[in-house]
């Protein structure tokens, strides 16, 4: 059927991602290829040169390390000099480089790849998917986006939104679609918090919902806190103990790094359940010409203790949220849980304990904030009459004033669309431009807030200092995007300005980029594989992840040991060995 | 350019009922929101504004008492600059209950020489109309007392009672349109 206002919603997850649309008014997630509600996040260039995305990308990790992009949205948006990419830079099997502005870029074989190339394929294979599906061309799409997302972190999701061929309807925060994809008491007018611990990210949201209005009255967050921060405590746990076991460093061994981060992923999902795992990776190296094999026991108090400072960490966040929305625990009528880590029980614990509640477990964590957008796509396009988001931004908005002081023109929690209009005058005699540095942040020193760009305002005409006034207003939009436009006070002319050091693409090379992806094959992985993978499950939504599927990642039962005879494991034999795991003796 | 009023933008008047606010709220925002009116966005966006920024401030008790002030303050300031309370008496002769109610309009304005003693006042001139209902002074001087204390819609009754009983009083229309302002945001 032909709907010409077919509109899906997109959750670009740090891990997962998600795609939903309305069917028949009813928000529905569509399946991908694999018969999977959820695809994973993970972009691969292949040795022969082709991109792989999902399953089929993160089943060649081992074998790829430098090649599979996994995590990318940790770095989208963001700067190679940042804290935060540096840290995780060491801890990502792939390479990092600069742009020219200081941008990020995945080096992938000859290739420089940009977050949002990455994160735009990604999409792609989405796109892909849901058109096979529906049968038709889907182009219209709300994607989502943390809500403490930074405009850099926006700007590139929308653009990678775009390189994918969607027209971006709209960039809605995950907390927020969550929310509106719960099915309230919608009489009841309540206020609610929505905590969101994802792959990579932490949201905490607050709403007040009434009968239908779904309004944010404070949000925050933590962009660098979410389940890879898990993993990294589990391998660094693991790489220490095997430092002092056997005094090697396996960091410097990609193949091992990879087997070694899925098997703490996996180990991290089972002590959901289970009280103790084995991290078990046969033959992970070699010394002295002799294969090691790593195996330890972990617990799960003992994986408790060891991450109990990033659930600790989850609380400020909360905190901050409440006091802007000016509430207490008590004042909320629910807790809602979003994203894969909020299944482990300390995290539930923990949430329990600080608002005082029992945390509402009703929404599917994988699905709801993809259901959410799709019905923000249909707010959009008329489709849903019954609800309407005002949401806020998260980060104040403001100046450089003397003094590098951050003076805030749009104060953080502000509902969106909004916009301020400040006065600007020349100081000196004849001068011609005023220049105004535009930032993102809490900080009372400008140094310490996200520059989101100098503004020049130019070819004002010569006149006595302070005679000419400028107009400069300040907007944030429905997608939490920035604008800044000025305009001559005197003339009500609308004043050219030059926008310098602001980071992400360029117009001409997101064009570009847009042109090149229209090219771009998604490869479906060789056909061996494809028939290693279990039956699809088609009917029924898959309602927790897919099962790792590489024999020798799933750690407890050392599958790999026996196909291998004291050999220590390349990375072209693990290969071999997913192919097809009975053919080994042809090697 | 002054702002619209917050009380005019809900169309409610103090005491606010906070349920029948907020059921305001969420038609007012259904109705201007920019994602119900794709055509004229420009619009929408001011006008979401403009319901969001009053709900802000009349749902939150905290601000709601320091935005009555500030209105209070900018009336008391604009109706003190412009028009004081009157001391005329009634022109005609004089009854019995004329007397009295004269008498009691003099206290009223001897009390309302004291900010403290403005209840008095009211009192007064509350009498005073109780003896003789057409005494438009009276009125009047009510109607500037309420706009004092940022009592817009008291003032608002009282001078147009003033007006009913003297159409030619110019200057309690000239009040009125101003208290009128700030009760339902324009000028009459
Ligand atoms: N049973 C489980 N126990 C603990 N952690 C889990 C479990 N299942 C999934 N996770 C973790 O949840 C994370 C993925 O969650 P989710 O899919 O919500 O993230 P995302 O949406 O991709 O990321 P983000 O929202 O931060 O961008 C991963 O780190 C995954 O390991
Ligand atoms: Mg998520």
């Amino acid at each position: 059927m032909a709907d010409k206002t077919l509109a899906v919603g997109i959750d670009l997850g740090t891990t997962n991602s998600c795609v939903a649309y309305l069917n028949g008014g009813e928000p529905q997630v569509i399946p991908n290829s694999d018969g999977y509600s959820t695809t994973p996040s993970v972009v691969a260039f292949t040795a022969q040169k082709n991109w792989l995305v999902g399953l089929d990308a993160k089943h060649q990790a081992v074998t790829n390390p430098h090649g599979t992009v996994a995590s990318i949205k940790r770095f989208i948006g963001r700067k190679l000099t940042d804290e935060d990419v540096q840290k995780d830079k060491s801890l990502v099997p792939y390479n990092i480089e600069g742009s020219e502005n200081g941008d990020i870029r995945v080096r992938l074989d000859d290739q420089l790849k940009s977050p949002e190339e990455i994160s735009a394929i990604i999409l792609q294979k989405i796109k892909q998917d849901v058109e096979t599906r529906v049968g038709e061309t889907v182009t219209n799409a709300v994607i989502t986006v943390p809500a403490y997302f930074n405009d850099s972190q926006r700007q590139a999701t929308k653009d990678a939104g775009k390189i994918a061929g969607f027209e971006v309807l709209r960039i809605i925060n995950e907390p927020t679609a969550a929310a509106l994809a719960y099915d309230f008491d919608t009489k009841k007018n309540q206020k609610i918090a929505v905590y969101d611990l994802g792959g990579g990210t932490l949201d905490v949201t607050i709403l007040e919902l009434l009968n239908g209005l779904y309004r944010v009255l404070a949000t925050c967050g933590d962009t660098h806190l979410g389940g890879d921060d898990f993993d990294q405590a589990i391998m660094q746990w693991v790489l220490e103990k095997f430092i002092a076991e056997h005094g090697v460093d396996l960091r410097q061994e990609p193949v091992a790094l990879q087997r070694l981060r899925e098997a703490a992923e996996k180990a991290k999902c089972d002590l959901s359940s289970a009280a103790a795992v084995d991290i078990n990776l046969p033959f992970i190296t070699k010394k002295e010409g002799t294969p090691i094999n790593l195996s330890y026991n972990l617990t799960r108090a003992d994986y408790e203790t060891l991450v109990g400072a990033l659930v600790e960490r989850t609380l400020e966040p909360c905190k901050k949220a409440l006091r802007d929305a000016n509430l207490t625990p008590t004042d909320l009528n629910e807790v809602l849980l979003v994203g894969g880590m909020t299944r482990m029980p300390k995290v539930r614990d923990t949430v329990r304990r600080f608002f005082n509640k029992e945390p509402n477990t009703k929404v599917n964590p994988d699905e709801a904030v993809a259901l959410g957008a799709s019905i923000q796509a249909g707010i959009i396009n008329g489709n849903v009459r019954n609800a309407l988001l005002l949401d806020v931004t998260p980060l104040s908005l403001g100046v450089e004033t003397l003094g590098g002081t951050f003076s805030v023109i749009i104060p953080r929690n502000t509902t969106v669309p909004t916009k301020m209009s400040k006065l600007y005058s020349t100081v000196k005699d004849m001068q011609t431009s005023v220049n105004v540095k535009v930032l993102q942040g809490e900080s009372k020193a400008a140094n310490n807030n996200k520059t989101l760009g100098f503004f020049s305002f130019v070819g004002i005409p010569p006149a006595p200092a302070g005679t000419i006034q400028i107009e400069v207003t300040f907007s944030i939009d429905s997608n939490g995007i920035v604008h800044v436009t000025a305009k001559n006070v005197a003339t009500g002319q609308m004043q050219q300005m030059k926008v310098s050091a602001t980071s992400g693409l360029s117009k001409e090379e997101l064009e570009k980029l847009v042109q090149a992806a229209k090219g771009r094959v998604i490869s479906a992985a060789p056909k061996e594989e494809k028939e290693a993978k279990p039956a699809p499950a088609n009917t029924k939504k898959a309602e927790s992840t897919p099962p790792t599927q590489s024999p020798l990642v799933s750690a407890p039962s050392g599958a790999g040991s026996d196909k291998s005879d004291g050999e220590v494991l390349t990375g072209d034999m693990i290969n071999f060995l997913l192919k097809d795991p009975d053919e080994t003796s042809h090697q | 350019m002054a702002k619209k009023n917050y009380y005019e933008i809900f169309k409610l008047y103090p005491p606010i009922d906070l349920g029948q606010l907020q059921e305001t709220y969420k038609q007012l925002i259904f109705e201007h929101h920019p994602d119900r009116n794709p055509t004229k966005a420009e619009w929408a966006i001011e006008q979401t504004m403009e319901i969001v920024e009053a709900y802000n401030v009349l749902s939150d008790p905290q601000k709601r008492e320091l935005y009555n002030f500030q209105v209070k303050t900018d009336i008391r300031r604009e109706i003190g600059e412009l028009f004081g309370i009157k001391k005329g008496l009634l022109k005609i002769k004089k009854s019995k209950e004329e007397l009295e109610a004269e008498e009691h309009f003099q206290k009223g304005i001897a009390f309302f020489e004291d900010k403290d003693s403005w209840n008095q006042a009211q009192h007064e001139w509350v009498t005073c109309i109780k003896l003789i209902p057409g005494f438009v002074n009276a009125h009047y001087n009510l109607g500037v007392l309420y706009g004092y204390q940022g009592n817009f819609k008291d003032a608002v009754a009282c001078l147009e009672r003033a007006i009913k009983y003297n159409s030619g009083d110019y200057e309690a229309k000239k009040t009125l349109s101003t208290a009128m302002g700030f009760v339902y945001g324009k000028k009459v």
